[in-house]
């Protein structure tokens, strides 16, 4: 037991486990990695792939980063880091306690007093006298950084773990006035078992949108309203790139999720109604938009189109048959009823629309945390490498001691100057 | 706006022009044992870096945003930290002028083809917005930079040997090489990690979520993990000398790979970036 802790936690383990995650990693980004919306993509790499195709089908290398054996050795990696890290943790807290070094070469003739002074003049402190031994250090707290960088890199590990386990994902999709109660249902959810509850009715207000001179989006903003026990209204702005923090979720607004949707009424011969929302995305002046699927309303299946700017702009909504690019499209205003594939269609009025993505991320906090010591720790490895010099004076001149904790012969300029020898003649401790 | 655009342009040549002829001097100069010419270059290398530094504000100031989106923007964002970085090395340790016959060609190169791919302008889209993605990008300039110098003298310490680097002016002893291109690929290691850390950030701001596998992002892991590596067999098995200046090789060719070419080879969610 105790050989296998041993091997599981030695360096060379270490080394094994970051090359066996940077070759899955060259792999899994050099094979397309299957996610809705990539077949097409991955379709076109099997067909210049023959050969490479049956492997990674074999071996399940299109999703290799979710596979049972990857994910494994990320366990086991998170547990070697772990050890290792309490390891790292036992031997910095060793030296930061520890007497210092011993003082065991010496320089005949030398006075400790200026050697001293030169090494207070570029940054050392005393740090203590140990009998007659005085003990001096520079970035001492360095002895912690590649603690620290470790600590930062098996927090993160595991939150990522805990935040990946257990997110709870949702897709809101609002009109304008909108409201959006506890209990209602969700445009889609990513786990049916595990819905996002904010707790507190929701009211989409519309989005603001600023574009670039030469066009493009240049800021999109929505405002969602939320209604407090009292009954009022309280309005939060959320935009990309700037979430909403809402009763522990977060709410995100996408680029590209939002435009104007037609409400709509279709009805058939025998009076069955069914209302319908199109939504369309957001067009700059002088755009058309079209919807991204057809629209199935009782087997009759429609596409639309929105052209409120050039000179439809009195009818802007557009309807037919999809699939039917001979005939052309029935245009309606608001308030207009026209018939489309033997429906009688009426619309109603139109709205802003959005959608948002709705999350509860537990462990987020704690991920950004572990991210805050990694870089941190990575700073202090190469910013702050503590060097620690031992003197004690002797009758004949000076014994020292020094030694730099990491990349020591970057300093052996800086020693052999304190210690007023020629350069390149003293010694580590 | 447009006409700090027009401007820039042919700043951004004047500069490359300098860039180059100082590259010339300098290379001659060191490898010829001509200290004025190579003098010369040096101060040409800073009157482009001056010109440079103009014509990198006027595109900011164009554009409406930070020189990180365009090829064009990125490679000469990337050759003016590398040739800061350069000169702020040899301001500070002037013995180190040697690197500069690496690494002035290797400036010259990135902006000369960041110049042949055009000075297009590319609004900014909307989710690479936000102080994380200046943070990001940043470190990321800054790491590059580090690894140009690691790599500098990775390249030299394996090439200590042959005529043309043992014509060039005080290149230090194969040891000093050795070290400093230890010191350097730590700190590429840092710089790329936080880089790779405030992209997370910034994704989870923009989509939700911190990590997506996304192929830019894989393989600035194993960009990361290799230089991890490297470290690693450094530190504790005492890998050192061709072994080590080779690994570091992979570790900017992987480096390079993410940075540049990942976006030619396969879509990603950083589509936008580099094109």
């Amino acid at each position: 037991m105790r050989r296998l802790l041993d091997v599981l936690t030695s360096r060379g383990t270490s080394i094994a486990l970051m090359a066996f995650v940077a070759v899955c990693g060259a792999i899994g980004a050099y094979i397309p990695q299957s996610s809705p919306g990539r077949e097409a993509t991955i379709a076109a790499w099997r067909a210049r792939n023959p050969l490479l195709a049956g492997v990674a089908d074999a071996l399940g290398l299109h999703a290799i980063f979710s596979s049972w054996w990857f994910l494994a050795m990320l366990a086991v990696f998170a547990v070697v880091l772990g050890i290792a890290t309490l390891r790292m943790l036992a031997g910095a807290w060793r030296a930061w306690s520890g007497e210092g070094r011993v003082a065991r070469t010496a320089i005949v003739g030398a006075s400790a007093d200026d050697i001293a002074a030169r090494a207070q003049a570029v940054g050392y402190r005393q740090r203590r006298v140990a009998g007659d031994a005085r003990v001096f250090a520079r970035h001492r707290v360095g002895v912690w950084a590649s603690a620290i960088l470790h600590v930062g890199m098996f927090v993160s590990l595991i939150a990522a773990a805990v935040a990946l386990g257990s997110t709870r994902g949702a897709i809101l999709d609002l009109s304008e006035g909108e409201v959006h109660s506890p209990g209602d249902a969700y445009w889609a959810v990513e786990d049916a078992q595990a819905v996002p509850e904010i707790g507190v009715p929701i009211r989409f207000d519309g989005v603001t949108v600023a574009t670039w001179p030469g066009g493009g989006l240049r800021e999109v903003s929505a405002t969602l309203s939320t209604r407090d026990g009292s009954g009022s209204w309280t309005p939060r702005v959320v935009s990309v790139n700037h979430p909403l923090r809402l009763n522990g979720h977060t709410i995100y607004a996408q680029p590209g999720e939002f435009g104007d949707a037609a409400f709509v009424i279709f009805r058939t011969d025998e009076g069955v109604e069914y209302p319908v929302r199109i939504e369309f995305p957001f067009i700059e002046e002088g755009d058309v938009a079209y919807t991204e699927e057809p629209y199935d309303v009782g087997g009759v299946v429609v596409d639309a189109r929105w052209d409120p700017y050039a000179v439809r702009a009195a009818e802007p909504l557009g309807l037919r048959p999809a699939g039917d690019d001979s005939s052309e499209p029935v245009t309606l205003a608001e308030g207009g009823t026209g018939t489309v594939a033997g429906l009688t269609v009426e619309y109603i009025g139109t709205a802003q629309w959005a959608r948002f993505i709705i999350q509860r991320e537990p462990g987020m906090t704690v991920l950004l945390i572990g991210f805050s010591i990694i870089a941190l720790g990575s700073l202090m490895l190469y910013g702050w490498i503590p060097r620690e010099l031992a003197l004690v004076e002797t009758d004949e001149g000076v014994r020292y001691g020094w030694h730099a904790a990491r990349m020591s012969r970057a300093y052996v300029a800086e020693r052999d100057a304190i210690l007023g020898l020629d350069a390149g003649t003293g010694e580590d401790a | 706006m447009e006409q700090a655009l027009a401007i820039e342009t042919p700043l951004h040549v004047f500069a490359l022009v300098a860039y180059a002829i100082a590259a010339g001097c300098v290379v001659f100069g060191t490898t010829m044992s001509k200290p004025g010419i190579a003098r010369a270059g040096h101060t040409l290398a800073l009157v482009g870096l001056a010109v440079h530094s103009v014509a990198l504000g006027l595109r900011w100031y164009g554009t409406g945003h930070g020189p990180y989106l365009t090829r064009y923007e990125v490679l000469s964002s990337n050759a003016w930290v590398a040739m800061t970085f350069m000169q702020a090395l040899r301001w500070r340790r002037p013995v180190s002028a040697y690197l500069t016959t690496l690494i002035y060609p290797a400036v010259l190169l990135l902006l000369g083809l960041a110049v042949y791919t055009g000075p297009e302008v590319q609004m900014l889209p909307l989710t690479f917005r936000g102080v994380w993605l200046v943070l990001h990008v940043c470190f990321y300039f800054v790491a590059f930079a580090a690894a140009l110098i690691s790599l500098g003298h990775g390249v030299l310490y394996i090439a200590r040997d042959t005529t043309l680097v043992q014509r060039v002016a005080n290149v230090p002893d194969a040891a000093t090489l050795d070290r400093e291109s230890y010191r350097f690929a730590g700190l590429t290691f840092a710089f790329w990690g936080i880089g790779m850390l405030t992209g997370a950030i910034w994704a989870y701001y923009s989509w939700g979520r911190f990590w997506g596998w996304d192929p830019i992002e894989t393989w600035s892991l194993v960009t990361w993990f290799v230089y991890g590596i490297y470290l690693h067999a450094r530190r504790f098995y005492g890998m050192k000398g061709r072994s080590a200046a080779m690994l570091l090789l992979l570790g900017f060719v992987l480096a390079i790979l993410s940075l540049f070419f990942t976006s030619f080879l396969t879509t990603s969610l950083h589509s936008e970036y580099f094109h």
